[in-house]
């Protein structure tokens, strides 16, 4: 609480021992937080219970959130822990399930939900206009910021783009509909301006369960799904900046980048695509890649929806007159899979995997973690 | 009963945190600005490196040696965070009457917003340190000049005043000799007025009046001599290249200013900075260019350990008598060339009697016709080649390097130069990530050639 002191551990040198004031600055006049939540809603059931039907509507909001403030290292901290704001989600929960076949040894069962979900940074403390949650960084000038602002949903990403014409001069979105602006060397020019390129919050997320059972068959599978939502991936950053994805395979190409000049006509001028002297004679020295696409946060924010298989199960139990000859009571024989991703704009390994980037438990940035396992299994289960 | 009750009272009171006490000793304040302050120099040293040539980058295009936006919010935090405890020294020193403290503390506030000014132009400064506003505005950076001016003066002032307590061997720089910080103070003034060299208000007689004031020999060096647990920096770089994580490569550029290809002579210091090849050659490498196919030791000069700058216990120099006495050559060369002369002979004489060079080879390097060219044939290009060398990675040369626009014998443009520089040198750095993202609003928008008020 208030102004501290630490010893940084290098000390002590030659007998001394240094102090510092802590850069971290806690409120004194620090509050609890209080998280008021409505929800209404209806469950129905038809058909002698054989569907049903959830309806929930709900808003949740979370008043003066104890949130460290990354602030100005030139305000003499760097960290202010206070009651930060307050932020609000609102949405719907509809969950739908049934039987819709029930007949003799055959019977199917399904279940689906939906979410859906919009949130806003209703409040932010005065004084501050607004608060870094985290961020990650990539190579010149890639990096991107999650910052609340007030009246903005939570979750949004800030970072470096290209310039756009017509573009509002007022504007906090980036709208990657406009033509791109490109400069007298034929190649798009960057901005440092921050703008938001995305918002790590999924807009709508759920999934569909089925299992179906005939005699001793199993077989059931979980779909799962997420959509409106971006991340940033600082791997594609960091590939970029050597070559190594993808995209640089045309290297070799002499190509025109879509877009106006400043003047507004066409942009006509071919440029190429590798590295050095080209076969124009101009020197493009360190190459588009590295010179241009690397230091724009905006190519590295891209769609992290997705549509996976979390598990797909087929199972046979063992009729009990065929284990009569046998030791066991019961044999159950299942091949599986988990987390199979079906479809996915991202072009990472997993659009669910993250690592929390810098200042905080952000979502939103992919760094370097580990993607999740696609697994299979075979399994027999044998009952003594 | 009443024991029970005394440590439950205490050990339920979980808002006083031990580690992190309520308040400082001044002196401990002291001895982590002087640490921190030479670090910063240290910092500031190695980006400036890469820019002015003594450095190169084993790999080519590398950002530093092809001068393209870098984030430097850990520098920026260093900076500020070193001025924020020097703000809390002066605020208690005022309060406590310790007028020495005061003193050194406004000395070491002018040295570190000069380090931040000559770096990034406007910085904040007059809305910071006592968190009046959590979105500090920019100052000038000509404003600026003049309040580091100020404190200089007001720290000499303090520094001859009498003071309630006595610094000592909490100060890492000086030991406590007060004598010696008011030659720092004049020192630094005469630095960062010769930076306005050119610019409105400047007068040779002004820096040559803080010369007589400054240090008088290689003894009242400002360095902190660093420790068996706390290696100087440069000798942890100098070991990590020993052991293949590849740094400190000295730039082709460094390498012929010395070995006779770029000036006449061959530097007898030139064997006590860098290492040789294998083969027993000074070879640099080009910046921008990489090492090409050359393998990761043994083919180019590098910094090796046990030297004068990159030993364990190696000082770390802040500011020297040597580099005093260059910027008496330039500022006495339009009025006093002996006057300019003598200093210039005795700036490379300094230099050479820190790393303990043979007096034959001195004396022998001193008689060159090329080195002693006589007052009437001394040239600016001569006092700017000799301090080039003299000042060995220290920042202040870039900041030499933007008013010399760079000229120095030889020095090209590195290769893969960032398209965005047009074909020029750079002229500051950006300003950090953590700035832009806390503090967006108040940033100037500013490219790499914008130059500091000084440089234009």
């Amino acid at each position: 609480m208030g102004v501290t002191y630490v010893s940084p551990s290098v000390f002590p040198l030659d007998g001394q021992v240094g102090y510092s004031k802590n850069s971290t600055f806690g409120d004194p006049t620090l509050k609890p937080e209080l998280t008021t939540s409505v929800e209404f809603g209806t469950q129905l059931a038809f058909f002698n219970n054989k569907a049903s039907l959830d309806v929930t509507y709900y808003k949740s909001n979370a008043k003066d959130q104890i949130i460290p403030v990354p602030i100005s290292d030139a305000t003499g901290f760097s960290s202010y822990i206070t009651n930060a704001g307050e932020i609000e989600n609102r949405g719907w929960e509809i969950v739908v399930g049934g039987t819709p076949i029930e007949k003799g040894d055959f019977k199917w069962d399904v279940s689906a939900n939906l979410t859906t979900n919009k949130n806003e940074v209703k409040a932010i403390r005065e004084g501050i206009d607004q608060i870094v949650v985290g961020s990650q960084s990539g190579y010149a000038g890639a990096s991107v910021t999650m910052i609340l602002t007030e009246g903005q949903a939570y979750g949004n990403i800030y970072g470096s783009s290209y310039i756009r014409s017509g573009s509002d001069p007022e504007g906090t979105t980036l709208n990657r509909g406009l033509p791109q602006v490109i400069g007298a060397n034929g190649f798009p020019i960057r901005t440092g301006d921050q703008l938001i390129l995305g918002n790590a919050i999924p807009k709508f997320f759920g999934g569909i369960k089925n299992q179906f059972s005939y005699k001793g068959f199993e077989f059931s599978f979980l779909l799962d799904f997420r959509t409106g939502i971006q991340q940033y991936s600082q791997f594609a950053n960091y590939l970029s900046a050597f070559g190594k994805q993808k995209d640089s395979e045309r290297r070799n190409e002499t190509i025109v980048f879509p877009g106006v000049m400043a003047d507004g006509s066409q942009n006509s001028k071919p440029v190429w695509l590798g590295q050095g002297i080209g076969p124009d004679g101009v020197n493009y020295g360190a190459g588009y890649w590295r010179n241009t696409y690397r230091g724009a946060s905006e190519n590295f924010v891209t769609n992290a929806s997705y549509l996976k298989l979390r598990k797909i199960t087929l199972a046979y139990n063992l009729m009990p007159n065929t284990l009569e000859r046998t030791p066991f009571r019961t044999a159950r024989v299942s091949i599986a899979a988990n987390n199979i991703i079906l479809g996915t704009p991202w072009d990472g390994f997993d659009p669910e995997s993250f690592s929390s980037g810098a200042g905080g438990n952000a979502v939103g940035f992919t760094g370097l973690g580990f993607p999740g396992v696609q697994s299979f299994f075979f399994t027999l289960n044998l009952g003594l | 009963m009443i024991l029970l009750a005394s440590s439950c009272e205490t050990f339920l009171d979980v808002n006083t945190n031990p580690n992190n006490p309520t308040d400082a000793p001044i002196s401990g304040l002291m001895t982590n600005i002087t640490y921190q302050t030479t670090l910063n120099v240290y910092r500031q040293g190695r980006t400036a490196a890469f820019y002015v040539q003594y450095l190169a980058s084993p790999n080519p295009s590398s950002s530093s040696d092809t001068m393209e936006r870098e984030d430097f919010s850990t520098m920026w935090f260093n900076l500020y965070n070193a001025m924020t405890d020097v703000n809390e020294m002066i605020l208690k020193s005022q309060e406590s009457g310790a007028k020495h403290y005061l003193g050194a503390g406004q000395v070491m506030m002018a040295l570190n917003l000069a380090m931040t000014v000559d770096f990034f132009g406007d910085v904040p400064y007059s809305e910071s340190f006592n968190f009046t506003t959590v979105t500090p505005s920019y100052d000038d950076d000509m404003t600026l000049y003049q309040s580091i001016d100020a404190l200089l003066t007001e720290g000499i002032a303090n520094l001859n005043a009498e003071s309630t307590s006595t610094i000592g061997l909490d100060d890492f720089i000086f030991k406590g000799d007060i004598g010696k910080w008011k030659k720092f103070a004049y020192t630094l003034k005469a630095r960062y007025l010769i930076h306005t060299k050119g610019d409105a208000g400047y007068s040779d007689a002004a820096v040559l009046s803080a010369i007589d004031n400054g240090f008088a020999s290689n003894e009242d060096n400002a360095q902190i001599f660093f420790f068996e647990q706390d290696r100087n920096p440069w000798a942890n770089v100098a070991r990590n290249n020993a052991n293949l994580l590849l740094d400190g490569w000295i730039s082709e550029q460094f390498v012929e200013a010395l070995d006779g290809t770029s000036y006449p002579t061959i530097d007898p210091r030139m064997p006590l900075l860098i290492g040789t090849t294998d083969d027993g050659e000074f070879l640099g490498t080009v910046n921008g260019a990489g090492r090409g196919n050359a393998p990761e030791e043994g083919a180019r000069s590098t910094l090796i350990q046990e030297q004068y700058y990159t030993s364990t216990e190696s000082p770390l120099l802040i500011s020297t008598y040597a580099e005093l006495k260059f910027i008496e050559a330039e500022a006495a060369l339009a009025s006093n060339k002996d006057r300019a002369y003598a200093a210039y002979l005795a700036g490379i004489s300094a230099h050479m009697d820190m790393l303990s060079v043979e007096t034959a080879k001195k004396a022998a390097y001193l008689a060159d016709p090329s080195v002693s060219m006589g007052a009437a044939a001394l040239s600016i290009d001569d006092i700017f080649k000799e301090k080039y060398v003299a000042l060995f990675l220290h920042p202040e040369t870039w900041n030499d390097a933007r008013r010399y626009d760079y000229a120095y014998k030889n020095m090209n443009l590195p290769d893969n130069l960032n398209p965005n520089l047009s074909g020029q040198f750079i002229r500051r750095v950006a300003y950090p990530d953590s700035e832009v993202s806390r503090n967006g609003k108040n940033i100037p928008s500013v490219t790499l050639l914008d130059r500091i008020w000084w440089d234009q």
